[in-house]
């Protein structure tokens, strides 16, 4: 399969109130995204909420197992049933949106790398966006989290083994691009490479909020949307900085991975890397690490 | 903006105050006689109550899931004016029971599928003023009647029929921890009724009418010819479908005695024992 990173498609969406959807995986700047919008005028952002992959796959699963009998005996068309849980999404939208003033929600969503599909079907008009990013800066990022098991005092996985966070890139883009694959053709979802939104943050995110039907946003992140998108529940996410997009963590793996942990995850993430125009691997080149 | 076939119709004030939120909510453990309750209420003027909606269990439970997520401090975040998320989700649920109900004319609805019961507890928080009706049957009947269930479904395939009825008697004694719960939770106890299927078969007329008057509808001894209605259901979407297009009849009540063989008799007693002694069906040496 080719994974090569489709470019925002030109040209202006239908205006619509229909959300933009952040996806990607752990690290890899979705939270960054979302903040820069947030800071639009007519945009607003908030914490992920898990739950909406939740609801979407609750509602894709009663589609799928009980359709016939709900529309024969209880007249719920799917249409019926779209609303209903379109209702649900959006009672936990609107209240922020009236409150900032905005007319356009920004979901973030990591979970959502698994169902973009999804959020298209519930939001026709939505516009999805990719988060992609090195995996080796994933790895080099994951490891220095401090996330916990939730309910627990040990670590999470993915935070202490570099095996696992290249898996969890890999399994996270894999699917993203799997499920996403008619919508990056057919115009609806962008794939968004955050060492460009880092080196180029102003012709980036222009060609976003075309793709987007926006105006693009200011090119640095408010210190209340900082604050505002980090919100979690369990495990608190690294500082996002306030003010402008730097690119100063862009490979940084190169002085944060030790040479057994580069060699892991290259090895991990090595065929859909290259496929995704990453550098080819770095050990393998005879590249040595600071660590 | 809402589908059109979703639209609400002006209601009259008797509906309105029934669509708030007292939707009546039927559940009990798979073969207790739910479906027949079911099309009993159905047969009431006053009340809709259409096939298994087979939704409600999963709805509850995701409305508890994403009420868990939206805890403060995210709640916070998303000014959330509510953020039990209750409106919002008993409006969910409303969303699948309303058009057949609105169709059927009647002020009242009621939803039963077996394993309702299960959510009670959400759904009491979801419908404050709803109606949570179990029913109970002996559990060495509903054993031996899923037992004829899982064999049919097996066919020719090998089934461990004693381990199959340990398995059946451990959901038939989860459901009768949560009928204690129920009855023992000051919060929970007031919209909770049970009713016995032996008594419901025995003397239908008189176990309905507290019921009716549980539930706020008038007597009407009209439902008891619940039978001369073909509702067209039948197969995979109800499986006792067929047992209730005829009238009443007792004989059911302790067919475990023909149906169950020793050792899955003694499988039902291991893990059943306590509780059927609790609700008193074991009578003296059923347990021995």
């Amino acid at each position: 399969m080719n994974h090569a990173v489709a470019s925002p498609p030109a040209g202006p969406a239908a205006a619509s109130p229909d959300p933009i959807v952040v996806i990607g995986a752990p690290r890899t700047g979705v939270r960054l995204l979302a903040a820069l919008l947030d800071g639009h005028v007519r945009l607003a952002s908030g914490p992920e909420l898990p739950c909406l992959v939740t609801i979407l796959r609750q509602w894709q699963e009663l589609e799928q197992r009980l359709s016939r009998n709900h529309e024969r005996h209880f007249r719920v068309t799917p249409q019926c049933r779209h609303q209903a849980f379109r209702d649900i999404v959006e009672s936990l939208l609107r209240p922020r949106l009236l409150m900032t003033g905005k007319s356009r929600f920004v979901i973030q969503s990591f979970a959502g790398v698994v169902c973009p599909d999804l959020f298209q079907r519930m939001f026709p008009s939505a516009r999805i966006v990719l988060m992609l990013r090195d995996p080796r800066d994933v790895a080099a990022s994951l490891l220095r989290c401090d996330w916990r098991v939730p309910g627990q005092s040990r670590r999470l996985p993915c935070t202490t083994d570099a095996r696992l966070a290249a898996r969890l890139w890999r399994d996270c883009v894999g699917i993203a691009l799997d499920r996403g694959r008619s919508l990056i053709v057919g115009g609806r979802m962008a794939v968004l490479r955050y060492e460009d939104l880092c080196r180029a943050p102003d012709a980036v995110l222009a060609r976003l909020a075309r793709f987007l039907g926006e105006e693009p946003p200011p090119a640095r992140v408010t210190r209340q949307s900082a604050g505002l998108v980090a919100t979690s529940l369990d495990n608190p996410h690294p500082a996002l900085r306030a003010g402008p997009v730097a690119a100063d963590r862009v490979g940084r793996w190169m002085g944060d991975l030790g040479t057994a942990e580069l060699a892991a995850t290259e090895s991990i993430t090595g065929p859909l890397m290259r496929a995704l125009g990453y550098a080819g691997p770095a050990v393998a080149a005879g590249a040595t690490s600071a660590r | 903006m809402a589908d059109e076939a979703c639209a609400q119709a002006p209601v009259a004030p008797l509906r309105r105050a029934a669509q708030r939120g007292n939707p009546i909510f039927v559940g009990g453990v798979p073969r207790s006689g739910t479906t027949l309750l079911r099309v009993m209420l159905d047969t009431h003027p006053d009340i809709h109550c259409g096939t298994e909606l087979r939704a409600v269990d999963a709805l509850a439970t995701l409305w508890s899931a994403c009420r868990e997520s939206v805890r403060p401090p995210l709640s916070e975040a998303y000014a959330l004016p509510d953020p039990s998320l209750r409106p919002a989700f008993a409006g969910l649920i409303m969303a699948f029971l309303r058009p057949a109900w609105e169709a059927s004319g009647k002020p009242r609805v009621a939803e039963k599928t077996p394993w309702n019961l299960l959510v009670f507890p959400e759904l009491r928080e979801l419908f404050p003023d709803s109606a949570l009706v179990h029913v109970i049957r002996d559990g060495r009947d509903v054993v031996a009647s899923r037992l004829d269930i899982d064999r049919r479904a097996a066919g020719a395939g090998p089934l461990d029929t004693v381990a199959r009825a340990r398995e059946r008697a451990l959901e038939w004694v989860a459901a009768m921890r949560l009928r204690r719960r129920m009855l023992a939770d000051p919060g929970l106890a007031p919209a909770y009724y049970e009713l016995r299927y032996e008594s419901l078969v025995s003397d239908a007329r008189a176990t309905l009418r507290p019921l009716f008057d549980f539930i706020g509808v008038e007597h009407d001894d009209g439902v008891l010819r619940y039978h001369d209605i073909d509702r067209n259901v039948a197969g995979s979407e109800e499986w006792s479908a067929a047992g209730v297009q005829r009238p009443l009849y007792a004989s059911s009540i302790g067919r475990w005695r023909a149906s169950l063989d020793p050792a899955e008799l003694a499988a039902v007693l291991e893990v059943a024992g306590p509780a059927l002694d609790e609700l008193g069906y074991l009578e003296r040496g059923d347990s021995a």
